[in-house]
Formats: C-alpha cells, sequence, structure tokens
C-alpha cells in the first residue's frame, strides 16, 4: 500500500493514545470513601467477560478511528501499480517503457494495445505519486527524456506504437546511469514491458553488470515492474525471410520468402492481399502448424526501374505484424570474382558462381589474387577467394568490397593462417570421413529450395577440412563434431562466408555442385542487392537521422523509421522491418525474472487478463473515512448504553 | 455536630400540625391519644359482656336489664400514650458523604423532628445507638427536658465501627415488653433475610415498627467514571475497580437489595420509607405522618 502524504503517517501513533489513557486511569485511581461495599465486592466479582468485553471493544474502536483517521489523511493507494509498497513520492521517478513491436498486441477485453494500457497505468499512477522529476526510456527513443507532468506518458502521440525491437539490458543500463546521477536523490525504477525472451535476453551478461551497478547506488531504488503478460488472442504474423530479384529469359522476378506464425485460436486458412506498385491481389495461404514458410514470386515489369509493395494478412488481434513491405531496384545483379591460386579450381568454381550467363544474366570473372582488379571488385557482388590470405594492400581492396555490401566467400587456404582481422583457419585436418549434420535450413545460403527440399549436406563426402574460427561469427553449418563448417561474419553492409572444405577433389566432393552451387548463387544474389538501391534494416530509431520520405508506413511512430515501411532515402529505397524476433511469443517465467532482479528491491505486478480496473490504484481514503465514521458511532452506541440503564436502574428505586 | 444543626425549628413547625398515630395498639402509662388493648374509661363505646361474679355492679347497664331480664356490663375503649423508641445505626457506614451531607445526619434530623412532634403530642420517646455495641440507651420519657437530653446525646453521637444491627434489634425487641412504636434508622447493610427475621420478631411483640432507610443518591446511582479506590467506610478495605467495568452489576445488585428489603420490610408489618439524603425532609415526614393518620381515619 503507497500513501500519498506519507507525513500524516506519524498521526498513527496517536492510536496508541487510548491504551495509554486507559493505562494511566488505571493507575491514577481517585480514593473514595464508600459505604456499600459488598455490592461492590459482589459486583467487581459478578463483572462478567461481556463487560470486560466491552470494555476491550470501546477501546479497540477508539484505536480503530485514530488508525481510520490517521490513514484516511494519508491518502492510501490500493489495489494497482502503488499499492505494492508503502514508500512516499521519490525525488526521481526513472520510467523503462518497453515499446517495442510486442507491446502493440492487445486482447479481447482491452480497447487499448498493451503499451497504450501500461503508459496509462503508469501515467496514473506517477501523477498520483507525485515524483518530483520523472525520466522516460523508451525503447524507441534514443535519449532519454525528462517528461514536464506524468501525464505526457498517456500521450499517443509522445508514446505511439512502433515496430521496433528492444534491448532490456541496454534500457536498463541507461536507466542506471540515469539512477546514479548525484540529481537523482532518492528514485525509484519503474518497468513496463511484455517480458519477451527475445527483448530481455536474459542470458546476457550484462544483467550481473546492471544489478552490481543498481546495489552500488545510494538508497539503493525501488525496481518495480509491470509486466505485461496478458495473452493475446487470435494471431497470425507475417515476416519476409528473404527478397531476391532473378532474372530469367521469361523476365525478372522478386522471391519473396515469407514465414508465417499463428496462435492457435487464428484462423487456418488466411487471405493473403499483395500490394505492388499501386495495383491490389490476394492469395489463399493454408497455414500448416504453427509455422509456415512459403514462397510468393512476383513478376515485375519489364525495364521497371524499381518500385515497392506489402504483403498482408487480415485484421487480428495484432494488427502491427499483418503487413510486409518489400521494394526492388533495377536489374543489376553484379558479377561473380574468383580469385584462385589453382587455375583449374578458379576456372570450376567461375563456372558454378554463374552458371548459363545468357540465362541467369550473370557473369564471372577471374582475377589474379595477388593484385585483383579493383575495378572488377566494384562490378562484382561476391568475391571466392581461393588462396592464401591476401596481403596487406590487397587486404584493404577486399575489406573496401565487403563493406560496400558485397559477399566474400572464402575456402580453405591449405595451411594454418590468419585472414585478416576477421577469422582465422587452423591446421589441416584429413585422412577422415568428414560429415555435416546441422545446417540452417529455414534462411540463409543453405536453406531448403523453393520447392520446400533440402539440400542434400548430409551426403557431403569431405576428406580433408580447415576450420575456421572466429569471435562473434555465427555458424550456418557445423560438423557432427560441432567444428563450423560454414561461418558467416557481419561487415559493414556486406557479408564474410568461410567454407572449412576445398573443391580439389582430395578435399571433398563440393565440386560436383549439388551444395556449391545453390550456396554461390545465394550468396551472389545476397551481393546483388548492394546493386538494387534497396536498403534493407530493421526498425530503429536511430535509422531516422536522415531526411526520408514515406512510401508506406505501417503506423504513425515517433521516430519515423520505429516503422515497418518503405521510405525513400535519395534515390534508393530503405525498407524496415518489424524484427523477427518481435513475433517470437515467448516470455520469461517469473522464476527467471527474479533470478534477473535478484538481491535487488524488486516488486512485479502483473497485468493480469485486462481487467481495466485491476490496473487502477483507487484512493482508500473514502472507506478509512467510513470507517472511521463507523468506529465512532459504534463506540458511542457502546458507551450510550450505560447512561440508560444507569437511569433505569434509578429509577427502580 | 451541634444540635442546631440538626433540629429545625421551621420544620418542627410545620410537622406540629400533624400527628404521629400508632398502626396498632399501645401500651403506655398514661392516658393519651392512642388506643390501649385494655378496656377503660374514655367515652368511646366499645362492647357488652356478660356479667361474671367479681365485676362491678355499678357497670351493669340496667336498661338491658329491663329488656332482657340478663346482666351485661357496658364497656369502654381505654386511651393511652405511646412510647417511640428510636434505634440509631451509628456505624461506620453512616459516615457516608454525598452531595446533600452524611447519612448520619440526615438520620439525626429525621429523629429531632419526629421527636418533637411525640414529646408535643404527650407521647414519650427513647433513643438506642448502637454500632456493634449498644452505645447509648435513653429509655422513653414524654418530658421536654428529656428530649433536650436526648437531643444533646443525638448532637454528640459520632459513628464508628462496624454494626451488628441483627443483634441489637433482636435484643432490643426482647427487652422492650409494652407495646411501642419502634423506628429504625440506619442504612440496612446486612443480609435481607436476617434483617426481615429480626423484623418479625417486632411484629410478633406487637410492635408498630417503622423502617427509615437512609441512603444517598451515589449509592443508587453510582455516577462515577473513573478509576477508583474504594475504601471501606467500616472496616478500611479498599477495592479497585473501574466503575465503568462494574456498574451495571453494581446497579443491579443494589437495586436487588432495595427491593427485597422494601418486599421483606413490608411483609413483616413494617412500615418501610426510603429516605434518600437528597429527598426532602419535610415531604419524606409529612408523608410518613398522614399515611398513618389516614390509617386512623
Amino acid at each position: 500500500m503507497t500513501f500519498l502524504q506519507t507525513s500524516f503517517l506519524w498521526f498513527l501513533a496517536f492510536a496508541a493514545l487510548p491504551v495509554i489513557i486507559h493505562l494511566v486511569n488505571r493507575m491514577r485511581f481517585t480514593q473514595r470513601k464508600w459505604a456499600a461495599m459488598s455490592f461492590l465486592d459482589r459486583a467487581r466479582r459478578k463483572s462478567t467477560k461481556m463487560a470486560k468485553l466491552r470494555e476491550i471493544l470501546i477501546l479497540a474502536l477508539r484505536v480503530l478511528a485514530l488508525l481510520a483517521l490517521g490513514l484516511a489523511l494519508a491518502r492510501p493507494l490500493s489495489g494497482g501499480w502503488l499499492g505494492w509498497a508503502a514508500a512516499g513520492a521519490p525525488d526521481t521517478l526513472v520510467i523503462v517503457l518497453d515499446r517495442s513491436a510486442s507491446m502493440t498486441g492487445r486482447d479481447d477485453n482491452w480497447s487499448h494495445s498493451k503499451l497504450a494500457q501500461a503508459a496509462e497505468t503508469l501515467g496514473n499512477s506517477a501523477a498520483k505519486l507525485g515524483a518530483r522529476r520523472i525520466v522516460l526510456i523508451d525503447s524507441a527513443s534514443p535519449d532519454a527524456r525528462t517528461l514536464q507532468k506524468a501525464e505526457d506518458l498517456k500521450d499517443s502521440v509522445l508514446l505511439g506504437d512502433t515496430d521496433s525491437g528492444t534491448d532490456m539490458p541496454k534500457l536498463l543500463e541507461r536507466a542506471r546511469a540515469e539512477l546514479a546521477s548525484p540529481a537523482s536523490g532518492r528514485s525509484e525504477l519503474w518497468i513496463a514491458s511484455d517480458l519477451q525472451t527475445s527483448s530481455w535476453n536474459p542470458r546476457s551478461e550484462q544483467w550481473s553488470r546492471w544489478r552490481s551497478g543498481i546495489e552500488t547506488i545510494p538508497g539503493r531504488p525501488q525496481v518495480r515492474l509491470l509486466a505485461m503478460t496478458s495473452i493475446l488472442g487470435g494471431n497470425a504474423s507475417i515476416q519476409l525471410i528473404n527478397a531476391v530479384e532473378t532474372s530469367s529469359p521469361a523476365g525478372r522476378d522478386l522471391e519473396l520468402d515469407l514465414l508465417i506464425r499463428r496462435s492457435e485460436s487464428s484462423a487456418p486458412v488466411l487471405n493473403c492481399s499483395l500490394k505492388l506498385d499501386g495495383l491490389e491481389s490476394s492469395r489463399e495461404i493454408k497455414l500448416s502448424g504453427a509455422e509456415t514458410r512459403c514462397r510468393q514470386v512476383i513478376r515485375l515489369k519489364k525495364g521497371s526501374k524499381g518500385g515497392w509493395g506489402s504483403l498482408s494478412l487480415p485484421s487480428d488481434s495484432r494488427e502491427g505484424d499483418n503487413t510486409v513491405y518489400f521494394a526492388y531496384g533495377e536489374a543489376s545483379q553484379g558479377q561473380v570474382a574468383v580469385a584462385s591460386a589453382d587455375a583449374l579450381q578458379g576456372e570450376l568454381l567461375s563456372l558454378l558462381g554463374a552458371p548459363a550467363p545468357e540465362i541467369f544474366g550473370v557473369n564471372a570473372v577471374i582475377l589474379n589474387p595477388a593484385d585483383p582488379d579493383a575495378t572488377m571488385l566494384a562490378k562484382s557482388s561476391l568475391l571466392i577467394w581461393n588462396a592464401t590470405p591476401p596481403t596487406a594492400a590487397v587486404l584493404d581492396r577486399v575489406k573496401q568490397f565487403v563493406a560496400d555490401g558485397g559477399c566474400l566467400l572464402m575456402l580453405p587456404p591449405g595451411s594454418a593462417c590468419e585472414w585478416g582481422s576477421w577469422l582465422n583457419y587452423g591446421g589441416v585436418e584429413d585422412a577422415r570421413n568428414f560429415r555435416v549434420s546441422v545446417w540452417d535450413d529455414e534462411r540463409g545460403p543453405l536453406s531448403k529450395s523453393a520447392s520446400g527440399k533440402s539440400l542434400s549436406m548430409e551426403k557431403l563426402g569431405i576428406a580433408r577440412r580447415q576450420i575456421p574460427v572466429a569471435e562473434g561469427a555465427t555458424p550456418v553449418a557445423s560438423f557432427s563434431d560441432g567444428q563450423p563448417f560454414l561461418l558467416r561474419c557481419t561487415e559493414g553492409k556486406g557479408m564474410v562466408y568461410a567454407l572449412a572444405a576445398g573443391i580439389d577433389p582430395a578435399s571433398s566432393d563440393l565440386r560436383q555442385g549439388t551444395v556449391l552451387l545453390p550456396l554461390l548463387r545465394r550468396l551472389q544474389q545476397e551481393g546483388g542487392r548492394r546493386f538494387t538501391r534497396v536498403e534493407w534494416a530493421s526498425c530503429h530509431p536511430e535509422s531516422g537521422k536522415q531526411p526520408l520520405e514515406a512510401l508506406a508506413v505501417n503506423r504513425e511512430s515517433i521516430p519515423k523509421t520505429a516503422s515497418a515501411g518503405v521510405w525513400r532515402r535519395g534515390d534508393a529505397y530503405l525498407v524496415c522491418a518489424r524484427p523477427e524476433a518481435e513475433d517470437d511469443a515467448a516470455m520469461l517465467d517469473s522464476a527467471e525474472v527474479e533470478s534477473l532482479f535478484n538481491g535487488l528491491e524488486f516488486t512485479r505486478m502483473d497485468e493480469g487478463s485486462g481487467a481495466a480496473g485491476a490496473s487502477q490504484e483507487s484512493e482508500l481514503w473514502r472507506l478509512f473515512f467510513a470507517l472511521l465514521l463507523a468506529s465512532m458511532l459504534v463506540e458511542g452506541l457502546l458507551t450510550l448504553r450505560r447512561p440508560l440503564n444507569e437511569k433505569s436502574a434509578g429509577s427502580q428505586v | 455536630m451541634q444540635r442546631k444543626e440538626f433540629v429545625d425549628p421551621k420544620l418542627n413547625a410545620k410537622l406540629g400540625r400533624l400527628t404521629v398515630e400508632a398502626r396498632s395498639f399501645m401500651a403506655g402509662n398514661f392516658t393519651g391519644r392512642h388506643k390501649s388493648p385494655h378496656r377503660g374509661s374514655s367515652v368511646d363505646f366499645a362492647q357488652y359482656r356478660k356479667y361474671v361474679p367479681g365485676d362491678e355492679i355499678r357497670h351493669i347497664d340496667w336498661r338491658v336489664y329491663g329488656r332482657t331480664e340478663r346482666f351485661y356490663v357496658k364497656e369502654f375503649e381505654a386511651d393511652t400514650n405511646l412510647r417511640c423508641h428510636f434505634v440509631i445505626d451509628c456505624s461506620a457506614s453512616m459516615l457516608f458523604e454525598g452531595k446533600n451531607g452524611r447519612k448520619i445526619d440526615y438520620a439525626r434530623k429525621i429523629v429531632a423532628a419526629l421527636s418533637h412532634v411525640l414529646v408535643s403530642q404527650g407521647d414519650g420517646v427513647g433513643l438506642a445507638v448502637f454500632n456493634d455495641k449498644l452505645l447509648h440507651d435513653i429509655p422513653a420519657r414524654t418530658s421536654p427536658r428529656h428530649l433536650h437530653a436526648m437531643m444533646e446525646l443525638l448532637a454528640k453521637v459520632e459513628p464508628s465501627g462496624t454494626t451488628d444491627l441483627v443483634k441489637h434489634l433482636d435484643e432490643l425487641a426482647g427487652r422492650i415488653r409494652r407495646r411501642a412504636l419502634i423506628v429504625v434508622i440506619s442504612d440496612l447493610f446486612h443480609d435481607v433475610e436476617e434483617l426481615c427475621n429480626t423484623f418479625s420478631h417486632f411484629s410478633f411483640r406487637k410492635h408498630d415498627l417503622a423502617v427509615f432507610h437512609v441512603v444517598d443518591r451515589d449509592e443508587i446511582d453510582f455516577p462515577i467514571d473513573k478509576p477508583t479506590r474504594f475504601v471501606d467506610l467500616e472496616g478500611g478495605e479498599s477495592i479497585d475497580a473501574d466503575p465503568e467495568t462494574i456498574r451495571q452489576d453494581y446497579l443491579r445488585e443494589f437495586s436487588a437489595f432495595m427491593t427485597e428489603i422494601r418486599a421483606g420490610s413490608l411483609r413483616n408489618k413494617a412500615d418501610y420509607r426510603l429516605a434518600v439524603t437528597d429527598q426532602d425532609l419535610e415531604t419524606l415526614l409529612g408523608n410518613f405522618l398522614l399515611d398513618r393518620m389516614m390509617r386512623r381515619g
């Protein structure tokens, strides 16, 4: 229970007054000479338990009346966010608000989203609490903001829904810095979130550092968590996994790999609406299970220099995840550059990297690994490096190629070495039958084909390998012993891939092409995006610093790029997409939350099933005032009994 | 206490127009205004009785003989004086003092006023004062000088000690052989049953018993609200009590006592009078005398 006027709590001490007066009176006997002692003695002995009970009751009622008066004056709150603790108004209130896309959902009982509900609850509570300074840190704003008044929290413009993600450890670290500032004084930290596991990242090492930091703050601020964990009603979400432009003699296509998730209560058949360059069409999609992957192939107009579109699912409990946006540019896919120490292998790689150029429109060039032509590199989308690592001068060219958005594929150099600053290759391991057992067949260069068939990675014969090792790299495929077969690093706008097996017959049967052909094709497509004038990005508040022209947006958010949509930046398109993790419904359980705040002054309130009243604090002073009146009334009735009875006894005489 | 403090001439003057009448036959030494159980020479005809040898011939009613040829003796009522014995409880409980003074003082005033009326009408008054012992016992006499001496004694009486009301009343009932008016003035703090048995003793002896039950208003109403140490006037023992807690039971007990003592007195033909110290004495005694006068007719 929280009290808005804590100074009046001192008044509660007066509740002891009736007891003290009673005890003092008992000790301060007035002496009186009496004649009818026998009656007095009998009366005292016959003084029944009821009389004593009545006396105690009167005393209790007097105490209760004073308690009720004190509590009423202290203006208690209960039943909601502030009904947790008996602390008064802090000097500084830091509010961390999760404004990620997952907070935009609403259940059947709510007229507002989780975010709006949380903002309203916190706004009302902060207004009642009367903190001197309120600082808002939300996931969609790069900087902390000091609010003029608590009601600003409820401002829908200020806190519009977003399609961005949340890095909760990072947000809390910013909050810690704010709390630790000397100007904060006595402070509290309020957090409102849906506890989405992907946002909270409970395995992050930042958590222990954050806890230590909070514990060192003088006064150890109270941490309160408003958990918006209610389960949404029927919902389906759509994500664009990959968008690839392909060319064929028939024309130019845009291949969209889609991932549709659905909750149990959502419809199994959805009508998917496609908008492209102002035209709208629809397609029925049958969903199987919780996740369905499908590919939408869109035939682009001949000679089109670019455009954008969207795919939408029907309306449901979470509007924000029903639409994905895409864009395409001019048909310029770039070429495949091969830098190989072995000419034969280089020829083979160029054939595999750019098969049937007359059909697919992609050419291959062979470069000298000792001095690759920078002009050729600038025209390339994929660089295949089948040689020892380059010299420093050449390495700079390669790095520039990757930074500009190109895709680099390294093949084993044949001996242990350091490959730039990206990774190290270990020693050669051979004379064994290595098998690839784990690979990501959902997305990336080893994903399933359009027909849904997986690449035959497990049939790949590998007799010799060189393991690439890199900190922070992601293994796309791994051997059965856990060592990476294909490693991926992100560098600038581009990607760096490293294979553990070469294409010479003594190393593997990659040259057969069943794996290498689609791998190179996809890497070429990935690198080819650098020429399409389409930039793909996750919704993020910091993306909005450059002037943008909105072409299509999912919602009106502040900042603009916190919303999914298509933007024009100069002559290029910027496609902002909702982070895929935002569609993951996994939430932290209570034990995980407790462990994250272990050792802190932490309280949690769940928003529950969405009953609006449950989140609202109610001032209890009326209740206590009624209790005061009731106590006084009953006490009066009990004490009034005495003179009435006296009169009747006297009248008998 | 000075005599002038409890002898009120104004009250005596007012009550002087009334008389003290006995409710039953009295046996006095002199001719008076009260009926005697014996036949005498008053002008009031009593009865005819058959002549028996030994009766004086002059008492034979010859007119009746002329009509009936039988001898009848004509008898007349005998009038005698009344002897009143005041019995005052002088135990320390009579020292109880309320807003209207002490109970003993109220008792003194009753004795003084009634004595004056009785002596004025030629009746004799006596006084017995006791606590646990018989302190004073003055026989009944009719002279004003005796009344003066009695008042002087009454002024000197100061209550003390405990009381043994029943014992002394029983002794008194046995000692006074001739029919008399016995006026008991006490707070009657004694076992009610024993007390009523004592009253029956007086009734058995043909005495006319009047009981003035002196109580203070505070004893009836118990108007105390603060925790109090009650000190016994008679024994010095004390009881610490919170009046709020015991009030109901005290009032119930005291009320029951009053009811029982009144009922017991009436049952034993005693003329019970509740004398609350805040009560107007003229009213109390006026009613007492008038009731008796009306009964006589």
